[in-house]
């Protein structure tokens, strides 16, 4: 196994110990991130298990898992029940994508609205804070540092994972080791912030 | 199944959607923390006001104080010794009467008058039994008895009461005027002239004595000047009013006090 995977493994599962330490401490929207990271840890598990072959059907089947909790996630601190509904329809745009658009390879197409869609809710969590009537900081806030990360990730991403099969069909050798480097570390920073987020203080724009 | 090419179109779609939407957001943010920088300068400005205001009350209340002691030392104990005097003249001018002793007679009831006259003016309390339209009446006889200039007293609608605190603020305000034209103006006429309207009462001063250069005092240093007319301003600031100063070398001065009711 090679490091960055070992050190990437070790570090979703630092992030679910400290949630398990903070759990009672943690606000609801910081649970959710601690369910987030064990499936992603499940997730990444089976795949490696499976193996490079079949393990696009594993991501295939966490994406829509991953969307519902992010959306979950944000929805509780936004307080906007109507972004539940947008959970349906990615889940129908799932199952089209993956019996027609994209059968038998890496679901880019939905990784692309996760990454755009989640990246919004970020957005509006960030503009919300700015918002909120506190003296307190920003890095108080319980989704802070996950939102700055997922936002990063995203960006960072976006073309790594949007035009992943074509790469690994037609540019593999040439840029193929770049994407993977770019993918490594917005994965590390991304649950580096989720670690920061379980960690700090956890205010919440419902007003804890 | 889709093509290759068109995944990556799709990413630059994406792309490209998603910096617009950074970009609003950014904006979006920009105006959010002006606004809140906004906010947060109005709300200082509001507090330092609120401080302002009760740095002055404290002073005022001090000086009112202040001169309320004074006042009752100038009744109580100077004016019991100059009644004191009085009694012993009173007995020396039936015993020896004489034209030099009648004078001071004279004098001493004088000196005694003017003491209660200016201890009513010291006195806050004055205000409040008697209301700010007499206490005013009786700083102007006062001022008349010292034969240094001749007053006028005019009213326009009704006298009310404007409550005790204002009123005493007011008075406080018409002494300090008042003084600074015996003092510095050298005036033939003083007039003052309160007008009480439904939504505001005025009280106006005028004087034609030396004048000043209003501009001139507004640019001096605060070394160069006295507080007197920042005072003024602060005072009447403090009942949510104005004060208006006019006046030009050689013309008199006439000042203006306004508070809304």
């Amino acid at each position: 196994m090679v490091w960055y995977l070992v050190s990437y493994y070790l570090l979703i599962a630092i992030g679910i110990g400290v949630g398990m330490v903070r759990y009672r401490k943690l606000i609801r929207s910081s649970r959710l991130l601690v369910l987030l990271l064990i499936v992603s840890l499940l997730t990444e598990l089976i795949a490696r298990l499976l193996g490079n072959g079949e393990s696009f059907i594993v991501y295939t089947l966490f994406l829509p898992i991953e969307y519902a909790l992010l959306t979950w996630i944000y929805t509780w601190e936004l307080q906007k029940p109507t972004l539940l509904i947008t959970i349906l329809v990615y889940t129908l745009l799932t199952a089209i994508n993956a019996i027609f658009i994209q059968p038998d390879m890496f679901n880019s197409n939905l990784v692309l609205i996760t990454q755009f869609v989640t990246s919004a809710w970020a957005l509006l969590y960030l503009r919300d804070i700015l918002r909120y009537p506190t003296e307190a900081k920003f890095t108080d806030f319980a989704l802070f540092w996950a939102s700055c990360g997922l936002l990063f990730f995203n960006t960072s991403c976006l073309f790594v994972y949007g035009a992943f099969n074509f790469v690994d069909k037609s540019l593999y050798l040439s840029i193929g080791p770049l994407f993977r480097v770019i993918r490594v570390t917005a994965n590390h920073i991304l649950y580096f912030a989720i670690i920061l987020s379980l960690l700090g203080k956890q205010n919440s724009l419902r007003g804890k | 199944m889709q093509p290759l090419y068109q995944e990556v179109a799709f990413s630059f779609i994406i792309a490209s959607l998603l910096l617009v939407l950074m970009v609003t957001f950014i904006i979006s943010f920009a105006f959010i923390f002006q606004r809140r920088q906004a906010r947060f300068r109005e709300e200082k400005q509001v507090l330092l006001d609120a401080h302002q205001r009760e740095i002055l009350q404290t002073q005022l209340e001090t000086q009112n104080q202040t001169l309320e002691y004074e006042g009752q030392e100038l009744h109580d104990h100077i004016g019991q010794m100059l009644t004191v005097v009085l009694m012993h003249l009173n007995v020396m001018d039936e015993d020896h009467p004489t034209a030099l002793l009648t004078e001071t007679l004279d004098l001493t009831n004088r000196v005694i008058d003017d003491i209660r006259a200016l201890s009513k003016s010291l006195d806050g309390g004055t205000v409040s039994r008697f209301g700010l339209h007499e206490c005013l009446q009786l700083e102007l006889e006062r001022i008349e008895r010292l034969g240094r200039c001749h007053t006028q007293f005019q009213t326009v609608g009704t006298p009310w009461l404007l409550g005790e605190q204002v009123e005493i603020v007011l008075l406080r305000i018409a002494q300090e005027v008042l003084n600074n034209a015996l003092k510095h103006a050298h005036c033939k006429t003083l007039t003052l002239q309160t007008s009480y309207q439904p939504s505001s009462f005025t009280m106006t001063i005028t004087d034609d004595g030396a004048g000043f250069s209003v501009d001139a005092v507004a640019e001096r240093t605060a070394s160069q000047s006295g507080a007197g007319m920042t005072n003024l301003s602060r005072r009447a600031a403090l009942l949510n009013g104005t004060c208006t100063v006019w006046s030009q070398p050689g013309s008199g001065t006439r000042i203006e006090i306004n508070v809304p009711v």
